[in-house]
């Protein structure tokens, strides 16, 4: 019980007499590594052992990644360097230790000796002509790239009325869960399997992994994920410590764990986000968008993690709500010395939808629109879908909008913040605070990603017991898991325990990520319901002499018709089956498989209230409002803490956060000093509302609800400090974080401008005096 | 020291933290350790009825101390735990306003709540003009960070119980 | 983040922990409230040969009222420190700037002569001792001495390894002079709660004014010009661009930019900092 702090998360699980591993890591942005020397270390006793690439069984492989194409060059990241280094913080060796206080003491003793190589910090230096190359095998530090089109894009901007070109780069953020990321690797008692915990979104997928890559077969493996103290799509990768715990307990015989710490969690874990656009839009004279174009550089870190490709890859979906007939993207990933780069809340949703939402505020400036009515002149309308927008997304498919009502959903929110009044409450503002309203809209895709099995059976004391491949990691998927089964049968959720995490009980599933858990674990508790509900109604049939088609489920009970025996409840069931020899607990044990459908798309309109002190450039986030729309939602408290933790996320990567790095390519990064969270204090004033457009695609008619709270988020503030500074100032391409220093630079720049000019300012009154 | 009431004895390293030692040997599995640096809350203890980042303490320190973890959150409280669930007020107050997600910065966010609630609540009957309620709740809630909630659910529960 | 192995030890007296300093000197570190020096020791940026922990020694927790001083020992947590009566009326400011140093549960451990020393860049009190002419009673191993706390803190110094306090000294008190009046504090930082970045503490007491600006110099500073242009003007609000020269006359070193702000943004933001403090303290004198 969480509250009462007995969740057993990772750490907890940790045992006197477990070996702990400590990784040395790279302090080199990329080098050869010309020898490492655990000869200070190695007469220890306390030293239980040490593993380095030459140490790694012969031909173990490299960690997956499942978003390539076939002429994707393989970039793939080792589980520990092996002749070269390539980002600062990558794993070169490990040390064993009786404590982790120990084994800190004695990985900082190992001699690591470095021959510096020249680095590539950013992807405009990677892909000139003569820039170092991380793969000299490769010919180009571009290993990854996507194209799109639509229509004909060249023809519409040929006959534009407007044409409007931006520059948006995206700073590297990271998910930073508060609970880090650690392993444990043992033996189990009884079977003498190997049994590894991972604080892990996918369990399914890291035993896989570890079959491949230590040669362990399957029936030997059991995973398990613990409870998980967040993810956020950081803990939906293959880590090299993952691999290594194992590899460990295999070559020295005794349980390993293994502890990420804060300070290299900021180079160990994924990082996310990190891209550069150029996007130009075409406008006829009405505000209609008619083409929009958009090349994006990503910048993937020095290898593969499981889902390099993916955020970039969401450039196809650029359009968002708006029908835009003509389109063209095109992605391509670029490897820079830096931590890789894999999927974060939202997997490249966040940075589409801020470059669109700018878009079309400057669309608007430009046409003399107002900003909601340019929106209402490109939204796809209800009648419409289903939409195909005539792109694809990588393992998902064909994009095909399921349903929507984008025009309810910004009447709500319009109406939600004061849109109309927004004029009047802006000028009754302080003398030096400006205010300003931001609108933006996400149509997010969700519960991709594969089928997703179920299995259900009925316990000896008659409780439901549904194991889930539904991995929980804090969004509340069993609360949800237990509400939605608990409606379709009939039962009490409070007589439904659900169980996740455990490769054993759930050996194929998918895992947690893209907002699926509810929609796709939901529709497959469901269906194991019904295959439930059917052996139910043979075995008391059996009791009551009599055929299936004579008993009725209703409400976790089973009835005679026509017969004036008393129903027959799940614990009777049990004991009268037992009495004729009948084990219920066998019977009742149903699996079911929720068979991929196509993707489902949530949608949500945002608008932020921010106020800018001219003074001191402090920027707030007042208010907040969000129309949501995931389809029919099972659980409204659990939506709104999703969408409001999504939001103050995507608040933070707009404010405060971000990764810093030295010329020589070393992490500036290091504390919760550095990268800097939002707090309670930095949190707006809520306004969140529904609507809800079923999915004709699964029969609860649900979707995801995850992200995109998140992904709106930077679009709506960044659209709102534009509107605080004035049609006059131009925000810079780069797109945060919004500190004071950038907002004082920005103001002090028009300043300079107005006052060589003479003009006033934007609001028709005179600079503020400050 | 005494952890939860539990006399505990043990000869440690110096640099052993308060954290580890919770942790490892008074089998306080409630004290989450977040960031190991004093800036995330999620470690928070109370010894001798101070709240204290524990990660940011030498065990030995809390030699002879009273030391209380979420497990005293009813001592901490002054309120009993009841229901079903054996919850008290705070928790229950947690619970119904949806004030927690992955949980792991709950138990240290609770036992510091709990104290500041106690403060709070002197200060309060003391004349004069206090900190309105809600500035006196954002501080204290700048001490802690929390990844999952986006924190409206944990001001509105903490509300929730502060008179 | 574990600490490395140091050697530990809990003396009873000054006199015991100022020997252990004299024999160890640079090599030792002086432990209080532990929230500034911890850190650095979880992450490994300092890494002391021995740890001499002062928490237990008696006395050291008061704070005494003398005939023209406050008086603070080198136990006095910040929380205890902002809820004295007695430094709300005779020391104008301190209470104010207190408010904004960490976070409550930080101010319950830690101590306000470890936040002194520690002389972060940034840093809230330094810059409000130096201005206020508080000074500090320092213990050598032989001796007792009482500086000005601007001697020490005007120089950019960690933990006593700087020039200013030499290592085997340890500040044992900290004097405020008595000076009630009203008192204005504001402060900047990147996010509230976090690091101060700029941070102005303005006082007026018997009609002299003191102005302490700390984050726009490595250490803090006392701002004479700047608190000569709030009393002339007073209680009329001082004028931005009058402040912004002023500070040009008051700083003693080149402007201090970090990672977190640039000195730009320091130089550019103190004069409206302290504009608004002045215009706080105005409010509090007129009511």
């Amino acid at each position: 019980m969480l509250l009462t702090g007995q969740g057993a998360y990772l750490a907890n699980l940790i045992r006197p007499g477990m070996a702990c591993m400590r990784v040395i890591r790279s302090t080199a942005a990329h080098a050869r590594i010309k020898r490492i020397d655990f000869t200070p270390i190695a007469a220890d006793p306390a030293c239980l052992g040490t593993l380095c690439a030459a140490d790694l069984p012969t031909g173990v492989g490299t960690l997956p990644a499942m978003d390539l194409a076939a002429d994707s060059a393989p970039a793939r990241q080792r589980i520990l360097a092996d002749g070269t280094t390539r980002f600062a913080g990558e794993p070169i060796a490990v040390v064993l230790a009786t404590d982790a206080y120990i084994a800190e003491d004695l990985a900082e003793r190992v001699i690591v000796e470095y021959e510096p190589l020249p680095t590539v910090m950013d992807v405009h230096t990677g892909t000139q002509s003569n820039a170092p190359l991380l793969y000299p095998e490769f010919g180009s530090n571009i290993v990854h790239q996507t194209a799109q089109r639509v229509g004909d894009p060249d023809a519409a901007f040929a006959a534009a009325n407007t044409i409007i070109e931006e520059e948006f780069s995206f700073r590297r953020l990271i998910a930073s869960p508060l609970e880090t990321r650690g392993a444990v690797a043992m033996l189990e008692p009884d079977t003498g399997r190997y049994l590894v915990y991972s604080s892990t979104q996918i369990p399914q997928v890291l035993r896989a992994e570890l079959a491949r890559l230590t040669g362990v077969s399957l029936g030997r493996l059991r995973v398990l994920a613990p409870r998980v103290g967040g993810g956020f799509g950081c803990k939906e990768a293959i880590y090299p410590e993952e691999i290594l715990v194992l590899l460990a307990l295999q070559k020295f015989g005794r349980a390993v764990y293994w502890l990420e710490d804060r300070a290299e969690s900021f180079s160990a874990t994924v990082h996310g986000r990190e891209e550069h656009m150029r996007v130009r839009a075409a406008l006829d004279r009405d505000g209609v968008v008619t083409a929009v174009e958009v090349d994006c550089l990503a910048d993937i870190g020095a290898a593969y993690s499981l889902f390099s490709n993916t955020p970039s890859a969401a450039v196809a979906t650029l359009r968002g709500p708006y029908r835009i007939p003509h389109f063209r993207s095109r992605a391509r990933s670029v490897v820079t010395n830096k931590t890789p780069l894999n999927v974060y809340r939202g997997a490249g949703y966040p940075q589409v939808t801020l470059a669109m939402e700018r878009i079309m505020d400057l669309a608007a400036a430009a046409s003399g629109l107002d900003r909601a009515e340019i929106r209402r002149r490109n939204l796809l309308q209800p009648e419409e879908f289903p939409v195909d927008r005539g792109v694809s997304y990588p393992g998902c498919g064909a994009i095909v909008y399921d349903s929507g009502n984008y025009t309810a959903l910004l009447a709500s929110t319009l109406e939600a913040i004061g849109y109309d009044g927004f004029g009047a409450r802006r000028a009754q503002g302080k003398e030096d605070v400006s205010l300003g309203l931001g609108l933006s809209f996400v149509v997010e895709m969700t519960s991709g990603g594969g089928a997703e099995p179920a299995r259900l059976r009925l316990s000896s004391n008659g409780r439901l017991q549904l194991l889930s491949g539904v991995t929980a990691i804090g969004q509340g998927t069993e609360t949800t898991l237990a509400q939605i089964l608990s409606d379709h049968l009939g039962v009490a959720a409070d007589t439904i325990d659900v169980v996740a995490g455990d490769t054993d009980d759930s050996p194929d599933a998918p895992g947690t990520f893209a907002s699926r858990g509810a929609t796709m674990g939901g529709n497959a508790a469901c269906q194991a319901g019904d295959a439930f509900v059917l052996e139910a109604r043979k075995l008391a049939a059996e009791i009551r002499e009599t055929r299936p088609e004579h008993i009725e489920w209703k409400d976790g009970m089973l009835i005679e018709r026509g017969s004036s025996h008393q129903p027959l409840t799940l614990s009777t069931l049990v004991s009268q089956a037992g009495a004729l020899g009948l084990a219920a607990t066998e019977r009742l044990d149903v699996t079911a498989r929720f068979e991929d459908t196509p993707v489902s798309f949530a949608s949500a309109c945002h608008a932020a209230v921010v106020s800018i002190d001219h003074a001191t450039g402090v920027i707030r986030v007042l208010d907040y409002a969000v129309t949501h729309d995931c389809g029919r939602i099972a659980n409204p408290l659990l939506v709104d803490g999703q969408i409001m933790g999504g939001v103050v996320q995507g608040l933070g990567g707009c404010l405060f956060e971000a990764l810093e790095y030295s010329d020589t390519g070393l992490p500036l990064t290091q504390s919760y000093m550095d990268y800097i969270l939002p707090t309670a204090a930095t949190a707006p004033r809520f306004i969140l509302r529904h609507i809800e457009t079923p999915s004709p695609l699964n029969p609860l008619g649900m979707k995801g609800a995850g992200e995109a709270g998140c992904s709106g988020a930077g679009a709506a503030i960044v659209n709102a400090i534009a509107d605080a500074l004035g049609p006059a100032i131009a925000l810079p391409g780069g797109t945060g974080p919004f500190t004071p220093g950038v907002v004082r630079d920005i103001l002090r720049n028009a300043e300079g401008l107005r006052n060589a000019e003479g003009l006033r300012d934007a609001h028709g009154k005179d600079a503020p005096a400050c | 020291m005494t952890v939860d009431d539990v006399p505990r004895r043990a000869r440690v390293r110096a640099r052993y933290l308060l954290s580890d030692f919770l942790r490892e040997q008074a089998g306080a599995g409630g004290v989450h350790v977040a960031c190991g640096h004093g800036v995330c809350g999620a470690c928070t203890v109370a010894v001798d009825g101070i709240a204290v980042r524990a990660c940011l303490m030498l065990a030995v320190q809390a030699d002879g101390a009273h030391v209380q973890t979420v497990a005293s959150l009813s001592a901490l409280e002054g309120a009993p735990a009841s229901g079903r669930d054996g919850l008290t007020p705070l928790q229950a107050a947690f619970r119904e306003h949806h004030a927690l997600q992955c949980g792991y910065c709950t138990p240290g966010l609770l036992v510091s709540t709990a104290l500041f609630m106690s403060q709070h609540k002197a200060a309060a009957a003391l004349p004069g003009n206090p900190s309105p309620r809600r500035a006196a709740i954002l501080d204290h809630l700048n001490g802690h960070l929390c990844r999952c909630t986006g924190y409206a659910n944990i001001i509105a529960a903490i509300e929730s119980v502060l008179p | 983040m574990k600490p490395a192995a140091f050697a530990y030890a809990r003396p009873a007296s000054v006199t015991d922990a100022a020997r252990l300093l004299a024999q160890h000197g640079a090599a030792a570190r002086l432990l209080a409230g532990g929230q500034s020096l911890m850190p650095l020791m979880a992450r490994r940026l300092v890494c002391p040969e021995l740890v001499i922990d002062i928490n237990r020694i008696a006395g050291l927790d008061a704070i005494e009222v003398l005939a023209s001083h406050i008086r603070m020992g080198a136990l006095v947590r910040q929380e205890q420190a902002l809820r004295s009566s007695v430094v709300r009326e005779c020391v104008a400011g301190l209470a104010e700037a207190l408010a904004w140093v960490g976070n409550p549960v930080v101010r319950q451990r830690g101590t306000v002569i470890g936040n002194l020393v520690a002389n972060t860049p940034g840093s809230e009190l330094p810059a409000v001792a130096i201005a206020l002419g508080a000074e500090f009673v320092v213990r050598h191993p032989d001796a007792e001495v009482t500086v000005p706390a601007a001697a020490l803190l005007g120089v950019a110094n960690l933990f006593g390894a700087g020039k200013g306090l030499p290592p085997e000294a340890m500040v044992t008190h900290v004097l405020w002079p008595r000076r009630p009046g009203a008192a204005g504090f504001y402060e900047v930082a990147r996010r509230d709660g976090h690091a101060p970045v700029v941070s102005a503490l303005v006082t007026m007491s018997n009609d002299e004014c003191r102005v302490a600006v700390s984050g726009v110099c490595a250490t803090g500073l006392s701002c004479p010009s700047m608190a000569r242009i709030i009393a002339r003007d007073f209680p009329q609000p001082p004028s931005a661009s009058a402040l912004a020269g002023a500070l040009q006359d008051d700083l003693t070193g080149p402007v201090y930019g970090d990672a977190h702000s640039s000195a730009r943004y320091r130089l550019d933001v103190a004069p409206l900092v302290s504009r608004r403090a002045a215009g706080l303290m105005a409010l509090r004198a007129v009511a």
